[in-house]
């Protein structure tokens, strides 16, 4: 009788719980759950949107960011230009948006060289054994101990200048200057999450079951490892895009005439007795860019990691 | 422990020996060279240049003298100042070490005031104000603070200015009145915003944490008075995170006060550095980074002994 109610106490509960639920649904919940998160995250597909439109559809951007009017010289915003106009008499909206569209690009794009470089550095460290191990630490170490601005300043005018096979985009150029420094946190996180889920039961249950080494790592471990990475690499967009926008506020960004919101914050500040205007848009931009990414991988952590709350 | 230290000291050799190879060779494949200029200048002249400094010597060879130099704390001649590299760095370095330790100074009070009184009223209005700060602080990049800063405070209200810098000579670091405050608001602001945010939501939750534990609420329970429990209790065990983050925020704020630097016309290390970038000028380019880096791994090694001292449920071994 006991044990006929106690299975029917268990089903009721079952059912109340509804389908069972992975790792990964149960963090998509916490997420969606996250109003802040949420909210950022609408916004920055908002801004997505727009940059690609801004530099696509004509209606959208309304003028090419390097067409020059001298007719209408700093002035503010109007319902012709949006955002204004700059010293040249460009249109500062299309400008945003090109900036936008590349702060986003190089953000990105960063993360995924960060990425790949990372699980591959830290992975393979985690699993060569110590002479591996050691080495690629070692490296790691090396990379970490560079003043990460004076590096990346190096870097991309070591790349700038002469004449890629393949890589046409100078964009793909300053992406790797940023990305030679940033994947440090990334190889570390990964050896160490790696390294220490070797001696879970799970791997070694896996492993005794007679799973090859490379479904073991690939099946069993990478996925474990994935959840503080994809924290790390949320952090690490906006790092990437202040450090795309500094480069390109002092100069040593994308050549001229390309509006990165770095050149637009060096222009408007250029002219910041004359009107406040050229500085503030992108400026403000760049501010809500990193905030938006903040949030969202605040909410993210929280999702994946419920003890940290 | 003294080991310890021995070996970390001994692992900054290999360390900087790396840096050092890495960024002579990087310089040397940036495209260009020192004496290019889009006059060209006459080819005996360029060679007489060249000679000067040794630059017609085969790179492995130019390597290893520049290796030799430098371990007899020789750092070379700026090409296009024509005077000693350490020379600029001393006279640069010594604002820019002003401007980042009070920007250091200010990140680890406000943030660590802030965090723990936001620790203190969790969930009320003065834990959502530091929440706000801690959030917006950490989204707000130097150069952005720095810009939007003068923009409203200087060229609206006029209370600050924005050219050079107010600290005083090291002598009179302590006396209050030899900091010309218009001067240095700004910049310090700019560079020690986004860190102090950091401090600021770090503090919390570890405080969060703290106030949590049992020794806590013993010391509550045997009758401590509060603010005893908060200072002698809490805070000491609340600074072992803060610490781990010190020594990210101190490279932050080494390379943050390039920009900050370049906004507000302050004669630090930031422009020597990115002149020396855009016109090839190698000893400059080395000796900064060299230096830098120098000065980043003792920081580093000084947080880790740090913390041990502070916890000393950790043994390095």
């Amino acid at each position: 009788m006991a044990e006929a109610r106690a299975i029917g106490v268990y089903e009721e509960l079952r059912e109340a719980a509804g389908p069972p639920r992975g790792l990964w649904s149960d963090a998509f919940r916490r997420l969606i759950r996250n109003r802040l998160a949420m909210a950022a995250l609408v916004l920055l597909s908002v801004l997505a949107v727009l940059a690609v439109a801004g530099n696509t559809v004509g209606w959208v951007q309304r003028y090419e960011p390097t067409f020059q009017d001298y007719s209408v010289v700093k002035t503010g915003p109007s319902w012709d230009h949006f955002f204004g106009t700059d010293n040249l008499g460009r249109d500062n909206w299309s400008r945003v948006l090109e900036g936008l569209l590349i702060s986003l690009q190089v953000g990105f794009g960063v993360q995924a060289v960060v990425l790949t470089i990372g699980i591959l550095v830290g992975g393979t460290a985690a699993l060569t054994g110590r002479l591996g191990d050691n080495i690629l630490m070692r490296i790691t170490d090396l990379t970490y101990a560079f003043p990460d601005l004076l590096f990346i300043i190096l870097m991309r005018s070591v790349l700038f200048g002469r004449d890629w096979p393949i890589i046409g985009n100078e964009r793909i150029l300053v992406i790797f200057a940023i990305s030679f420094v940033s994947w440090t946190t990334v190889a570390r996180l990964v050896r160490g999450q790696m390294l220490s889920l070797t001696e879970r039961d799970y791997v070694i249950a896996a492993r005794a079951l007679g799973a090859t080494r490379v479904r073991v790592v690939f099946q069993h471990m990478l996925p474990n490892t994935l959840s503080p990475v994809i924290v790390a690499v949320t952090f690490g967009i906006p790092i990437a895009i202040f450090a795309e926008a500094v480069l390109a506020f002092i100069g040593f960004g994308l050549p001229p005439p390309t509006a990165s919101l770095g050149t637009l914050v060096n222009t408007g500040y250029q002219y910041i007795i004359e009107t406040e205007w050229i500085l503030v848009f992108p400026a403000c931009t760049i501010a809500l860019l990193m905030l938006c990414f903040t949030f969202l991988g605040d909410g993210l952590r929280d999702a994946l990691d419920p003890r940290t709350r | 422990m003294t080991g310890y230290i021995i070996r970390r000291i001994l692992w900054m050799i290999p360390l900087l020996w790396g840096v050092a190879t890495i960024t002579f060779f990087l310089m040397h494949l940036v495209p260009g060279g020192p004496f290019d200029r889009e006059k060209e200048l006459p080819p005996a002249t360029k060679a007489n240049l060249e000679k000067k400094y040794n630059l017609d010597d085969p790179l492995l060879t130019q390597y290893v003298k520049y290796l030799g130099n430098l371990v007899q704390g020789d750092l070379g001649t700026s090409f296009t100042r024509n005077r000693e590299v350490r020379d600029i760095i001393e006279e640069g370095f010594g604002v820019s070490a002003q401007l980042g330790l009070t920007a250091f100074a200010f990140a680890i009070v406000t943030g660590m005031s802030l965090g723990i009184l936001s620790a203190l009223n969790q969930n009320r209005l003065g834990d959502y104000v530091g929440v706000v700060f801690a959030t917006m602080g950490a989204s707000l990049p130097n150069f952005i603070v720095a810009t939007l800063g003068v923009l409203i405070f200087s060229v609206q209200l006029g209370w600050f200015d924005v050219l050079g810098w107010g600290g005083p000579s090291w002598s009179e670091i302590y006396n209050p009145f030899a900091w010309d405050f218009r001067k240095v608001v700004l910049p310090v602001l700019s560079l020690g915003l986004l860190p102090s945010a950091y401090v600021a939501r770090i503090t919390r939750a570890s405080m969060l944490e703290v106030l949590r534990q049992d020794y806590i609420r013993t010391a509550r329970a045997k009758g401590v008075r509060e603010y005893v429990v908060v200072l002698r209790h809490a805070i000491k065990n609340a600074l072992i995170p803060v610490l781990t983050v010190a020594g990210p925020i101190f490279a932050i704020l080494i390379t943050g006060s390039f920009i900050v630097e370049r906004i507000f016309q302050i004669p630090g290390m930031g422009r020597p550095f990115v002149d020396a970038v855009f016109r090839r000028d190698y000893g400059v380019i080395m000796g900064t980074t060299v230096f830098f880096a120098a000065i980043v791994a003792v920081m580093n090694l000084i947080v880790d002994i740090l913390y041990a001292v502070v916890d000393p449920r950790i043994r390095y071994r």
